[in-house]
């Protein structure tokens, strides 16, 4: 092994990542310095915009993450042991960008904190959230306890308490857009379904891409056992993405025959809409179509074939929230919100948001590099 | 005594998109300045027949004080809350600027006051009615389009019309059950 190539790569992705939390860092000051209003490109009708959604990608590849480690210890799988610890470390740094980006959405993130335990709404899925995501970072926290020490009691129990507190992260964040009646785009049980598999496609294709880095910071060939790995979860994510598709299907299908007013305009947006582009080419194409046509035959579906299908499902993974949030939004709930001419309302990320979410993702890989340095020094040390 | 009940009854055949309602509304409010920034709206219809023959009809609308609040039910903090009388309230101090009732809001009613720092809405004003005078926008309107009452009572204005005259609400099918009638 090369440690000095192997220190080097990780520097490497350090330092990106770095810019990453630096332009994220920028994009903070800009926020205080202007106000949110001025910053950020939401308006009256269009509350959420991609800081929402991104930060939903975070959560949501931190409960996939989470969820299959859990189901890993509960079915005490042993050999991925390394891996659910990655996975775990990955998952933390996951919702570290995600808070940064909640963060900054919020006006008053404060009072959150406060209001939350002096004044909670127990109608509200929100208030509900800050609950469900304390408990999956205890039971995170406990199973990476457990890992790190090689302690193996108690890991089947905590891997069952990790797949409910996940389930449940999942459900209630589906449920923040699925109670809205007046937002027929999301009214629906699809939005927990889509959540819970979005999940586990994003934390699947991390977890190959975590191999594969590990791979490339050996500078080594990928070895069987992992090569096995590589293959397993080649076809999961194959079972996983023709869910996602028949889902997806079902829901288009639904739109289009019976049009149910709101929701069929908010369908439309992403068939020929303002946001087909992203629909069509992003979510479709990139993140399910050519993951699904690698993934499909043997021949393609090799160690390599997996790490480019997963990098894809993760990209399109990425849009497939976002044009969620923002499709849900564009049919307006009034014609006063709408310029003259105009059926739809209309919405793109600010230069601010954008800063914003490159600073999140370089926050999650920034802690993340930083977590697996200290991991590789205490494994020097002891 | 029975609690009050307030509502407000619209007819909206009377209205000539003037504005007074929203400018009035502006001013007795300290609403910022802003495209954003509204309280209550005049929604213009689409025009009806061919020219010569034309007509339009103009629908003023604001917070509807349901009956069965969706932005009252997703506030994580509270900070939306529903008086005894009906009115919908927001509790400045408590709002942490999720937007969520925003996104919760049928009828695109709230709007983020940057200047308070919290969601606001029209709450009827409700300083100006506990003092027994009418909000801003029913008091200002020229062909009094609005009339504001209490519907518990009989006797009031507002159910006398309601009893008299066939009335809608906006989103019925929301099943919010808001306290603005138009008369058809």
């Amino acid at each position: 092994m090369n440690v000095a190539a192997r220190q080097q790569k990780d520097n490497m992705l350090l330092g990106m990542s770095g810019v990453g939390v630096i332009a994220g860092l920028l994009a903070a000051a800009a926020t205080f310095a202007q106000g949110h209003s001025h910053a950020f490109n939401v308006t009256r009708e269009i509350p959420w915009g991609v800081l929402v959604s991104a930060y939903e990608f975070l959560m949501i590849l931190a409960a996939g993450l989470a969820l299959l480690v859990s189901v890993g210890l509960s079915l005490k799988l042993e050999q991925y042991a390394e891996l659910s610890r990655k996975a775990l470390v990955f998952a933390l740094a996951s919702m570290a960008g995600g808070f940064f980006l909640i963060f900054m959405e919020l006006d008053h993130p404060v009072r959150m904190l406060l209001f939350a335990v002096t004044s909670p709404n127990i109608t509200s899925p929100l208030w509900w959230m800050g609950l469900f995501y304390g408990g999956m970072i205890a039971v995170i926290l406990v199973q990476l306890f457990l890992l790190v020490r090689g302690v193996t009691l108690f890991r089947r129990v905590m891997g069952m308490a990790g797949v409910v507190a996940t389930l449940m992260v999942l459900a209630n964040m589906g449920s923040v857009l699925a109670l809205l009646e007046n937002r027929p785009f999301w009214s629906e049980a699809f939005v927990p379904v889509h959540f819970l598999i979005s999940a586990l496609i994003t934390a699947t294709s991390l977890g190959a891409l975590l191999v594969f880095w590990e791979r490339l910071r050996m500078e080594s060939s990928v070895p069987l056992p992992e090569r096995e790995f590589m293959v397993r979860a080649g076809r999961f994510l194959f079972f996983l993405l023709s869910a996602l598709a028949f889902l997806i299907a079902g829901k288009l299908g639904s739109g289009l025959y019976a049009q149910p007013p709101g929701e069929f305009s908010a369908l439309m947006t992403l068939l020929n809409g303002p946001l087909s582009l992203n629909f069509w080419l992003l979510e479709i194409l990139v993140g399910l179509v050519l993951p699904l046509a690698i993934l499909c035959n043997q021949w393609t579906r090799t160690p390599t074939g997996v790490v480019i299908a997963a990098a894809l499902a993760l990209i399109g993974s990425f849009f497939m929230r976002y044009d969620l949030v923002i499709a849900g939004q564009l049919v307006p709930m009034r014609e006063g919100g709408l310029e003259k001419g105009e059926q739809l309302l209309s919405y793109f990320p600010s230069v601010v948001e954008f800063g914003l979410v490159v600073g999140s993702l370089g926050i999650c890989l920034f802690l993340f590099i930083l977590a697996e340095k200290f991991f590789a020094g205490r494994r020097k040390t002891s | 005594m029975k609690t009050k009940r307030f509502a407000i009854v619209l007819d909206t055949r009377k209205c000539i998109d003037c504005k007074a309602c929203t400018v009035a509304c502006k001013a007795e409010n300290s609403v910022p300045l802003g495209r954003d920034n509204h309280r209550n709206w005049v929604t213009e219809e689409q025009l009806r027949g061919k020219f010569p023959n034309l007509g339009q009809s103009f629908t003023p609308g604001q917070c509807m004080q349901c009956g069965n609040t969706p932005c009252n039910r997703v506030c994580p903090t509270k900070a939306t809350g529903v008086n005894a009388d009906g009115i919908v309230t927001v509790q400045p101090k408590k709002c942490i600027g999720c937007k969520y009732c925003m996104t919760a809001c049928p009828y695109n009613a709230r709007y983020y006051n940057d200047e308070i720092g919290a969601v606001d809405k029209c709450t009827f004003c409700a300083h100006r009615v506990y003092e027994g005078r009418l909000p801003a926008c029913v008091d200002t309107c020229p062909t009094k389009v609005r009339v504001f009452g209490d519907l518990n009572d009989p006797n009031s204005e507002v159910s006398k019309l309601l009893a008299r005259h066939p009335h809608r609400v906006i989103k019925p099918e929301m099943g919010t059950k808001p306290f603005l009638f138009y008369l058809i």
